[in-house]
């Protein structure tokens, strides 16, 4: 058996989601990056992937496992050096529990978590984002300004109803209320 | 040993196993090879005559990558005849069967697997017969049942 490792595998732009594969280590599943442009939407691109997994999800349908492991494949080329071979040894699965494991985090990757904790952080970004200021570079003394006027023009939402620990503080209050 | 370590609290869903009799007294689990679904590359062309390619999923017996490794260093060190390495990789892939079929660290299984020298060569033909695949003529063997026999 040809022994490969993932650290000399690894590309300088590796990053994404930590995964288990067959050999026993652990391995990073790329998160694509959504970006329209003329020919698509995904880098890497998973766009067919994605229609395709969305409509079954949508229609209740079960996802083919073999759909899952292309994914797989792309996702894990995006991020190491590897021969169609040994993609094959890491991504091979039994099915059952192992199966609908690499299924979870390869939806988890395209999708993204059904549960995150969402902190301050995620919340400046999303609103930058939302508001194609993603290229902008914004110093710190005029961030609360530009955000201020997102809310108060209603392109952003206020932390309470997006930040984890404003919206338990909320709660927090509300039942101190009640009492 | 607590009962967070416990044979059934820690067994693996989906994983089928061979029981057999630790040194703890308590029957485990020794992973049996399984069916495994394989990704197979397809290169074929589209309707334009563009490079393109599928995937299709091959079943085979076997264990993953993982174990498989355990076999070979194993095997390697029957071809060298080193009793010393011959040992260190039994015991690694003995505790990587014990490892996949329940939930515990590698020194709980490696505690597992405290054996007296009379009993080894039993134990020795037990996993081997785990990993071929023979062993699914004995219904239920432990440790000191095997060193009897």
């Amino acid at each position: 058996m040809r022994e490969f490792c993932e650290s000399e595998r690894r590309k300088a732009s590796a990053r994404g989601r930590l995964v288990r594969l067959a050999d026993g280590q652990e391995w990073l599943l790329a998160e694509p990056n959504f970006q329209p442009g003329r020919f698509g939407l995904t880098s890497p691109d998973v766009d067919p992937e994605l229609d395709l997994f969305y409509e079954q999800i949508v229609l209740g349908q079960d996802i083919p496992l073999v759909d899952i492991i292309a994914a797989a494949r792309i996702l894990l080329l995006a991020n190491y050096e590897l021969t169609e071979s040994e993609i094959a040894e890491l991504l091979e699965v039994e099915e059952g529990a192992e199966a609908e494991a690499l299924a979870g985090i390869v939806l988890e990757a395209l999708f993204g978590p059904d549960q995150k904790v969402r902190g301050y952080v995620d919340w400046v970004r999303a609103s930058l984002l939302a508001n194609g200021l993603g290229i902008s570079s914004i110093p710190a003394s005029a961030l609360n300004d530009v955000l201020s006027i997102l809310m108060a023009t209603n392109r952003t939402v206020s932390p309470s109803r997006f930040v984890d620990a404003c919206r338990a503080a909320r709660d927090r209050d509300s039942l101190e209320q009640l009492i | 040993m607590d009962t967070s370590t416990s044979p059934n609290s820690t067994r693996r869903d989906g994983v089928d196993a061979f029981p057999v009799t630790l040194a703890d007294g308590n029957q485990w689990g020794l992973a049996l090879p399984s069916p495994r679904l394989r990704p197979e590359v397809i290169e074929t062309v589209d309707r334009l005559g563009r490079p393109s390619t599928s995937i299709r999923l091959i079943s085979e017996s076997g264990y993953p990558r993982e174990i498989r490794r355990f076999i070979d260093e194993l095997r390697s060190a029957c071809d060298l005849g080193e009793p010393d390495q011959q040992f260190l990789a039994f015991f690694q892939l003995a505790t990587a069967l014990i490892r996949r079929a329940h939930d515990i660290d590698l020194k709980q299984a490696a505690n597992l697997l405290e054996i007296g020298v009379n009993e080894l060569p039993a134990f020795v033909d037990l996993v081997l017969s785990v990993v071929s695949g023979d062993c699914s003529i004995k219904p239920e063997v432990s440790r000191k049942e095997a060193s009897n026999g």
